[in-house]
């Protein structure tokens, strides 16, 4: 019993039924994952920990409410994105002006370089982000949200979420200009 | 412009797995959250309620601990006045601060008396209530000038004073926590001054390990000892600590560190570090 790996489902009955054990194999689980995402939205590592917990709070409290069909890790996942999004939302402002065609410059001179970058790399990169386009970016992109869901999240409009997608990714081709040429 | 997604799938592919270290005392904070958050399960508001409730009834209590403490002496206005200003935390002494002492006297001898009629009508409530032991006032006198049991320095925002007292065996990420909390202040106007010295001895003064707070709401705190392990955890903001280990023992002398997350009565959170160096 005592290490036997448990399913997502059976897990999360036991931490319904306060097993504690069982609480803290998911917490265990999914912390560093999580943890992964948290720090791509804060700003400090300290932020980034109290999404975590608030997140996993959350996720505790809220258990009884997942319905089984859906993926587990992709359900805390979005609250964890929804925890840090709280967090920062009083801090954030997404500047509304749209230039959208100037930002569509040729990223793709860049992916050869982006695809050499190392996971951790690739976060601190993101990290250097201004709020918006960081947030708006790792929606878009890493977790996958349609710019629809990311205006109706962040409460602005879809053409907001588009050019903030877009210059976060000219953001991202300077960048690499600077550090290369750096080089 | 769909070409433009393979950046998008670049960066879903490498770090949607993306993992980060989870420093263990994070579980701690977060199981002991579940644990009194059981009740919410079942009780929805009613916990968060009552923690209010319960923290203003604390705020009460603390206050009349004082008077009951000090009903024959002539110092009451003082202690009472402290502690009816969270701000002011009592024993300000700084190596240099008899000066201050002083003139913390000076507005606090205008107690209110409407306070202290109504306060001390309930002196029961004292015992049976949590134990807010706290020192004698006369003690709390000597102490300004003889132990330092706060340092506080009304100068600078962050709660991690004393750097001369920090002892390297703490963990390295103390001074990154602390360059943090600094950019945290000022959002919140509570737990401004933390305290980071106290002394367990009995005698009657400083013996317990407490946070002043307001309405706190998702009180956690957590003290480490020297070697990171978890010694004392609570999720009450009126929460005191003796100094006992859960074996019983007491907990040997030396540098400790604390670290609280809360909600002020905005809901925002509030997260907070310091080191406590425990003096036998």
């Amino acid at each position: 019993m005592k290490d036997a790996p448990m399913d997502d489902a059976t897990l999360i009955k036991e931490c319904l039924s306060g097993n504690v054990r069982a609480q803290k194999t998911l917490f265990e689980k999914f912390a560093p994952k999580m943890m992964g995402v948290c720090v791509r939205y804060c700003k400090t590592r300290e932020q980034a920990e109290d999404a975590l917990q608030e997140g996993f709070i959350k996720t505790f409290l809220k258990l009884k409410d997942f319905k089984l069909q859906g993926s587990f890790e992709g359900w805390i996942r979005r609250i964890m994105v929804n925890t840090a999004l709280d967090l920062l939302r009083k801090e954030m402002k997404i500047s509304s002006e749209i230039q959208p065609e100037e930002a569509l410059s040729k990223l793709e001179t860049q992916d050869t370089i982006l695809s050499e970058l190392s996971a951790s790399e690739l976060v601190s990169l993101i990290r250097t982000m201004p709020d918006g386009y960081r947030v708006v970016f790792n929606m878009f992109a890493v977790e996958g949200y349609s710019h629809q869901e990311i205006a109706e999240t962040l409460g602005v409009t879809e053409s907001t979420s588009k050019s903030q997608y877009l210059r976060a990714r000219a953001y991202l081709r300077e960048r690499l200009e600077k550090e290369n040429s750096g080089k | 412009m769909e070409n433009k997604d393979e950046i998008a799938e670049l960066f879903r592919e490498k770090l949607s797995g993306f993992e980060a270290e989870v420093r263990p005392e994070l579980w701690t904070a977060v199981s002991s959250q579940i644990v009194s958050g059981s009740a919410i399960v079942s009780g929805g508001l009613t916990w968060v309620t009552k923690s209010l409730l319960f923290l203003a009834a604390a705020g009460v209590v603390t206050g009349a601990v004082f008077i009951f403490n000090s009903n024959d002496s002539k110092e009451k206005q003082v202690i009472n006045s402290k502690e009816n200003q969270p701000k002011e935390v009592k024993n300000v002494s700084t190596p240099t601060g008899s000066d201050k002492q002083d003139s913390n006297k000076g507005p606090n001898t205008e107690a209110k008396e409407l306070d202290l009629v109504y306060e001390s009508v309930i002196p029961e409530k004292i015992e049976t209530g949590m134990k807010v032991e706290f020192t004698e006032p006369s003690q709390i006198q000597e102490t300004a000038t003889v132990v330092d049991p706060v340092i506080t320095n009304e100068e600078v925002p962050t709660t991690n004073v004393s750097p001369e007292k920090q002892t390297p065996s703490i963990p390295s990420n103390t001074t990154e926590l602390s360059g943090q909390i600094a950019q945290e202040v000022q959002e919140a106007e509570q737990l401004k001054q933390l305290p980071n010295v106290f002394t367990p001895n009995n005698d009657g003064s400083n013996d317990l390990f407490e946070i002043k707070s307001e309405g706190l709401t998702d009180f956690q705190l957590v003290i480490l000892n020297e070697s990171n392990k978890v010694i004392f955890n609570s999720s009450d903001a009126s929460f005191s600590w003796d100094g006992t280990l859960s074996s019983g023992d007491p907990a040997p002398a030396g540098t400790y560190l604390y670290y609280l997350t809360a909600k002020d009565e905005k809901q925002h959170v509030i997260s907070r570090s310091s080191l406590l160096k425990l003096i036998r």
